[in-house]
C-alpha cells in the first residue's frame, strides 16, 4: 500500500504569533531550526521510517524559491525514501483547500496520505498511526494527545467513543469539550477527496449565512471546516498517543521545541548530537571546553576555551563563541558572535547578533505546562541584535536591528 | 596634656545587617580596615590619648580589636555602657569623668561617618574662638533631606539649626563631628537627650557653637547603599591624596578604571577585570574573566570564573559560582554561597545561606 504525505507549511502571512523569529526575510517559520535541522525535517526525517511513502508534498503560499535548497538537500538526503516537491498556493486556499487543489497529485497512485502540520515538534509515531488506521473502516485517523483540562481550550478538543470513534469536534472551545486533543497530525484514505467535494457543494447550495460557520468562499479550513463535520458524522477515528508532544506557536516555545528533539536525539539517534573533535576549528581545545549533553554545534561554529556548552544548546553554522562564556537552555542562529564570559539561559539568539563581554541574556524555565507559552519567560533577541558590555537583557523579546545598551527585564523592546 | 575624645556607637547597627550581625558595627571593615580603627587613627594623630566608646553593649570581641589599639597607639579606651540608651548628648555626661577631668576640649564624633577626619584644624579652629563648641559642617546637594546650619552673616557663628528645610536656607549640614570645652558638659543632664535638637539650639543661641566647613568628602556609612558609596569617596580621596596605597594599575593589568584597593594576599586572576571602585580584602580569590565595579569583597570570599558583581557587598567567606551576576545593592552575609549562574538582584542575604536560585527583584533572605 503506497502512501504520500502532506505537509502544512501556510505562508508569510500565518505564524506571526511567532515573530519576532520569523521578521527576517529569510527565515520563514517552518525552516526555523529545531535540533539544528529545519522544523519540517523533522516531519521528513519520521516520514522516511514509514515504508512505501512514496512523495512528500509541502503545501503553502510561500514564495517558490522559500523552500528550494532545503527541498534540494532533502531529496538527497531522503534518496531512495521519497521525493519531497514544493506545491505553491497561488492565493490562500486555507489548510484543506490548498491540499484539495493538489488533490490529483496526492492521490496518484496512493491509497492514503498523512497530513502534517509544520509547526510542531513530535517523536511521531507514523508507523503506529498507519496500523492504527488499518484496523478501522473510517475516512481518517488523528493522532490525539491528552493535555491538562486548563490547557485544552487552546487546541482542537476531540470526544471520542471507547471504539476510538470520534463523535464531536471542537476548535479551540470557549468551554471545557475534552482534554484530548489533535496533534495536527493525521491520515486519511483518498476518499478525503470525495468528503470535500461533498462539503463544498454542499456549502454552496447551502443558504446558511457565511459568517456563521465560517466558510469562506476561497479558504477551506481542515479542521474546522472538514475534520469537524466529519466527526459529526462518525467518519473519523482517534488514535492517542502520549509521545513527547510540543505545539510551536509563540516564539518562546521553540524553545521547549528544540528540548524535544535534544531528548530525541539522546534517546535514540546520539549521533546527531555533538560529538568531541566534531568542530572544523583546528584550534578547537576541547579538554577545555565543557559540554553538557544534550547539545547540537555546527560544524562551523567556533567555541573557545573554558566555556560551558549545555544542557539543552543548539549552536548554528559559524557562530562564534568567546573565551569563558556560558550557554544553556538556548537556540543560537547563525553568524553570531558571543563574545568572553557571556551568560545566556533560556534564550532564543537570532541571526548576526553580537553580545560583548560579560552581557547576560536569560529567561526563565518555562513550566510543565505543554501549552504554548505564550506568557512564558524566555528570552528572545531576533535577528541583529547588539547587547552592549555588561547588559542584562532578562525574559524581553527584541525585534531586530537593536542596540541594547541598558539592562532591561520582562518587556517588549521594539 | 592629651586630649580626649567620645566616639557614639550606640546599638547593634541593625541598618548594616546582614553584615553585623557577623561583627558589631565598629568593626565591620571599611577599605580593609575596621570603622573604628581609621577613627582612632585620626584622632592619635591629632594628639588624643583617651578614647571613650559610647556603647549600649559590649561586645567581647570588641575589647580584643581595641586592646591591640590601645597597646599600638598608647593610649586608653574606655567603654562607656549606658544601661538604657541616652540618645545622642546622654552619654557625654556618662561620661563626664573622663570627658571632664581637665579643662582641654573633647572630640565627640558619630561611628556612622566617614570623611578625612581633619580634628587637629578642628582643634585648632576651636582654639581660636572662644565659644564653647565647634560643629563640623558639609556643603550637601541637597540639604532638605537634612539640618541645616545657619550661620550669622560673615562669621562662623552659629545662628539656628532648620531640619529638614522646605526652602533654601543654606547647604551647610551637621557632620556628625564635633570639639566641645568641658564646661558644656552642664548643659546636659544624665537622662535621654539628642544633642542636635535639645542640646545645640539653646548654644547656638547663646552664641556659644561656631562652624568649621569640612573641606573633604563625607558619608554617612550606615546602611549599605551610603557604604557602598562613602567607600567610592574614600577610594576616591585616596585616589588624589596618597595615590601609594591604592593598587597600580601600572603593576596589575587586571586593575580597570582605577580607585581599586586590593589586600597584599587577595589572589586575582590575571584574566579578571577589577573597577572602578573596588576594595577586595585579604584572602579573597577571584577567577578567571571575574568582573567587579563599585563593590566591596570581604575577607576570605571566593568570587569563580566569569562571575559580574556591581554595587554589592560581599560579606566574609563567600563562595560565588561561575557566571553570577549580583548587582543593585545587593549585600552577603558571613559565608553565603551563590551557586553557578545565578542573578542576584538587590538582595540582602542573611550569613550562612546557600543560594539556588535566582532573585530577580530585592528582598531578604533570611
Amino acid at each position: 500500500m503506497v502512501v504520500k504525505a502532506v505537509i502544512l507549511t501556510g505562508g508569510p502571512s500565518r505564524g506571526t504569533s511567532f515573530r519576532p523569529l520569523n521578521l527576517a526575510a529569510d527565515m520563514p517559520k517552518p525552516l526555523f531550526p529545531l535540533g539544528g535541522k529545519p522544523m519540517i525535517w523533522h516531519q521528513l526525517h519520521s516520514l522516511s521510517q514509514v515504508p512505501h511513502c512514496t512523495e512528500v508534498f509541502l503545501i503553502g503560499f510561500w514564495p517558490e524559491d522559500t523552500f528550494t535548497a532545503f527541498i534540494n538537500q532533502a531529496n538527497e538526503e531522503f534518496n531512495g525514501c521519497f521525493t519531497v516537491k514544493y506545491l505553491r498556493e497561488w492565493q490562500e486556499l486555507g489548510t484543506a483547500g490548498g491540499t484539495y487543489h493538489f488533490r490529483d497529485l496526492i492521490t496518484h497512485n496512493a491509497t492514503a496520505f498523512f497530513i502534517i502540520h509544520s509547526d510542531i515538534a513530535c517523536d511521531f509515531p507514523l508507523n503506529q498511526l498507519r496500523a492504527f488506521h488499518e484496523t478501522h473502516q473510517g475516512v481518517g485517523s488523528i493522532q490525539a494527545t491528552r493535555v491538562s483540562r486548563s490547557s485544552a481550550h487552546k487546541y482542537g478538543c476531540i470526544v471520542s467513543d471507547d471504539k476510538a470513534l470520534a463523535i464531536h469536534y471542537a476548535e479551540k472551545p470557549d468551554s471545557f469539550v475534552s482534554d484530548l486533543v489533535s496533534t495536527g497530525v493525521y491520515l486519511f484514505d483518498v476518499t478525503l477527496f470525495d468528503e470535500i467535494a461533498a462539503i463544498i457543494d454542499c456549502h454552496y447550495s447551502s443558504n446558511i449565512p457565511q459568517q456563521e460557520i465560517g466558510f469562506d468562499e476561497h479558504i477551506l479550513r481542515l479542521e474546522q471546516d472538514v475534520i469537524r463535520p466529519m466527526a459529526d458524522a462518525h467518519k473519523m477515528y482517534v488514535f492517542e498517543t502520549d509521545v513527547p508532544w510540543r505545539p510551536i506557536k509563540s516564539a518562546g516555545s521553540a524553545l521547549p521545541a528544540n528540548e524535544l528533539y535534544l531528548a530525541q536525539y539522546q534517546a535514540k539517534q546520539g549521533i546527531l548530537l555533538y560529538q568531541r573533535g566534531a568542530l572544523d576549528d583546528a584550534s578547537e581545545k576541547d579538554s577545555e571546553t565543557e559540554i553538557v549533553q544534550p547539545v547540537t554545534i555546527d560544524p562551523s561554529a567556533h567555541i573557545a576555551r573554558g566555556c560551558k556548552i549545555g544542557p539543552f544548546v543548539s549552536i548554528a553554522a559559524n557562530v562564534v563563541v568567546k573565551e569563558g562564556a556560558r550557554v544553556a537552555h538556548a537556540v543560537v542562529q547563525e553568524n553570531t558572535i558571543i563574545e568572553p564570559h557571556c551568560c545566556i539561559l533560556y534564550a532564543i539568539i537570532g541571526a548576526r547578533c553580537r553580545l560583548a563581554p560579560w552581557a547576560r541574556v536569560e529567561g526563565q524555565p518555562f513550566t510543565g505546562d505543554e501549552s504554548a507559552p505564550t506568557q512564558s519567560g524566555i528570552c528572545i533577541l531576533a535577528c541583529d541584535v547588539l547587547v552592549t558590555r555588561d547588559v542584562l537583557i532578562r525574559s524581553c523579546i527584541v525585534l531586530p536591528n537593536k542596540s541594547l545598551s541598558t539592562s532591561a527585564a520582562s518587556q517588549v523592546l521594539l | 596634656m592629651g586630649l580626649k575624645a567620645l566616639i557614639l556607637v550606640g546599638g547593634f547597627g541593625t541598618r548594616l545587617r546582614p553584615l553585623t550581625l557577623t561583627l558589631p558595627k565598629p568593626l565591620v571593615p571599611f577599605c580593609n580596615k575596621p570603622m573604628i580603627v581609621h577613627q582612632i587613627e585620626a584622632l592619635v594623630q591629632a594628639g588624643v590619648t583617651d578614647i571613650v566608646l559610647a556603647v549600649n553593649y559590649r561586645p567581647e570581641i570588641m575589647e580584643k580589636v581595641l586592646k591591640e589599639c590601645e597597646e599600638r597607639y598608647k593610649i586608653t579606651i574606655h567603654f562607656s555602657i549606658e544601661s538604657e540608651p541616652l540618645g545622642t548628648a546622654g552619654p557625654l555626661k556618662l561620661a563626664e569623668n573622663i570627658l571632664g577631668k581637665d579643662d582641654s576640649p573633647f572630640f565627640v564624633l558619630n561611628s556612622d561617618v566617614t570623611c578625612n577626619y581633619p580634628f587637629e584644624q578642628l582643634r585648632d579652629f576651636h582654639n581660636s574662638h572662644s565659644s564653647a563648641g565647634t560643629i563640623m559642617v558639609t556643603k550637601v546637594d541637597e540639604p532638605s533631606n537634612y539640618g541645616v546650619v545657619v550661620m550669622h552673616t560673615g562669621s562662623s557663628q552659629i545662628e539656628r539649626f532648620v531640619e529638614k528645610p522646605k526652602t533654601f536656607v543654606g547647604n551647610r549640614i551637621n557632620a556628625g563631628i564635633y570639639i566641645f570645652d568641658p564646661k558644656m558638659l552642664s548643659r546636659i543632664n544624665l537622662q535621654p537627650t539628642s544633642i542636635e535638637t535639645e542640646v545645640f539650639p539653646p548654644m547656638a543661641s547663646d552664641g556659644e557653637l561656631h562652624a568649621f566647613d569640612l573641606q573633604s568628602f563625607w558619608a554617612d556609612v550606615g546602611q549599605p547603599k551610603d557604604y557602598i558609596h562613602g567607600t567610592c569617596l574614600y577610594l576616591s580621596h585616596l585616589s588624589n591624596y596618597s595615590p601609594n596605597q591604592l593598587t597600580q594599575p601600572s603593576q596589575h593589568s587586571w586593575v580597570n578604571g582605577g580607585n581599586v584597593l586590593v589586600a597584599p594576599s587577595a589572589e586575582i586572576d590575571s584574566s579578571a577585570l577589577i573597577g572602578p571602585n573596588v576594595v577586595i580584602g585579604p584572602g579573597v580569590k577571584v577567577g578567571r574573566g571575574a568582573r567587579l565595579q563599585r563593590c566591596v569583597i570581604m575577607d576570605g570570599s571566593r568570587i569563580r570564573d566569569h562571575s559580574w558583581i556591581h554595587s554589592t557587598i560581599v560579606g566574609w567567606n563567600c563562595t560565588i559560582g561561575r557566571w553570577v551576576r549580583i548587582e543593585n545593592i545587593a549585600v552577603l552575609g558571613d559565608d553565603v554561597v551563590v551557586k553557578d549562574e545565578l542573578h542576584i538582584n538587590g538582595a540582602s542575604v542573611l550569613p550562612h545561606k546557600s543560594i539556588s536560585a535566582s532573585i530577580t527583584e530585592p528582598k531578604i533572605v533570611m
